[in-house]
């Protein structure tokens, strides 16, 4: 009588271990999901590749990056190293991601820099030398 | 006493039966949760799968770009018949981003008033053009993007018709930190 209701009890235990973790996870993927971290990166690195092949040498471009803000924080990212560009490859950067990002090449002979102050990253444009 | 044996046969049976359900209805119910689940999953990578394609604005940005390196004024840049003519110099284009292989095509015909041939500057793969007739037809992620623009211009005295076809198709690449 005693082993069957430890059976029982067990059988229980291990029925809602199985449910909790199955919910757990799910909550899990919905939260990494939902900062649509991929998303941005891909968008801003696109812009940004674009931006630069039609800017003219000597310009400045100031971008809007408030919503990736709450990203970086979510994501314990400094924000300061979230964009760069490797000038040897022509590559655009956006990492908001602690394991990688998306790159994206422009085609035109300019120099970049990037720089981010406060909310917004300035993109300067140069002739490369 | 028979009768109340099989009683308590029948009641022990009744009790093994609502076990035996509880645990197929357990097994159903974590089925049940696995395919939600699966589901779930699936929707998010596919809606995070999905790419956004700016491959025609950027042959639109480097066909933009050739046409104003060669024509300046409505004039047709005189260096451009020159052998020595530097394309990518001319127009800013970074050069290693060219040539075969590579993500991104243009072609430069100029006729003169004959429409004879008299200069083509072509960069890239060749099958790029039947691709990008392709393309055109086929929403396709590999297929290239172009833009083709047609422009008569002026070189001193004489009309020249100038055919430039621009294509790109770049992916870009998901970059993994080490």
């Amino acid at each position: 009588m005693r082993k069957r209701a430890e059976a029982g009890l067990l059988e229980t235990i291990v029925f809602l271990i199985l449910n909790i973790a199955f919910f757990g996870v799910m909550m899990i993927f919905a939260y990494n999901s939902g900062s649509q971290s991929f998303i941005y990166e891909q968008a801003y690195a696109k812009q940004l590749a674009l931006l630069v092949d039609n800017a003219k040498p000597d310009m400045v471009v100031m971008v809007n990056i408030d919503e990736l803000i709450p990203i970086t924080l979510k994501k314990n990212k400094d924000i300061n190293k979230v964009f760069s560009v490797d000038e040897k490859t022509n590559e655009i950067r956006v990492n908001l991601n602690q394991k990688g990002g998306y790159g994206y090449k422009y085609f035109s002979d300019n120099s970049v820099k990037l720089e981010v102050k406060e909310n917004y990253l300035f993109v300067t444009v140069g002739k490369k030398s | 006493m028979l009768l109340l044996e099989r009683r308590v046969e029948i009641m022990k049976r009744k009790t093994w039966d609502r076990k035996g359900g509880e645990k197929l209805l357990s097994l159903w119910w974590f089925f049940i949760l696995g395919v939600i689940g699966g589901f779930i999953v699936l929707g998010v990578v596919i809606y995070y799968s999905a790419e956004t394609n700016v491959n025609s604005i950027e042959a639109s940005i480097l066909v933009d770009k050739l046409i104003g390196c060669l024509i300046q004024q409505g004039n047709l840049n005189s260096n451009v018949f020159n052998s020595d003519f530097d394309l990518f110099n001319e127009c800013s284009l970074d050069k290693k981003m060219f040539g075969m292989g590579s993500f991104l095509y243009f072609n430069i015909s100029i006729y003169d008033s004959e429409n004879k041939l008299v200069r083509e500057l072509v960069n890239g793969s060749g099958i790029f053009e039947s691709d990008c007739k392709v393309g055109r037809r086929v929403s396709g992620k590999y297929f290239p993007s172009c833009i083709s623009e047609n422009h008569l211009v002026n070189l001193g005295n004489k009309g020249y018709k100038l055919n430039i076809l621009g294509g790109v198709n770049q992916l870009g690449r998901k970059i993994s930190v080490n």
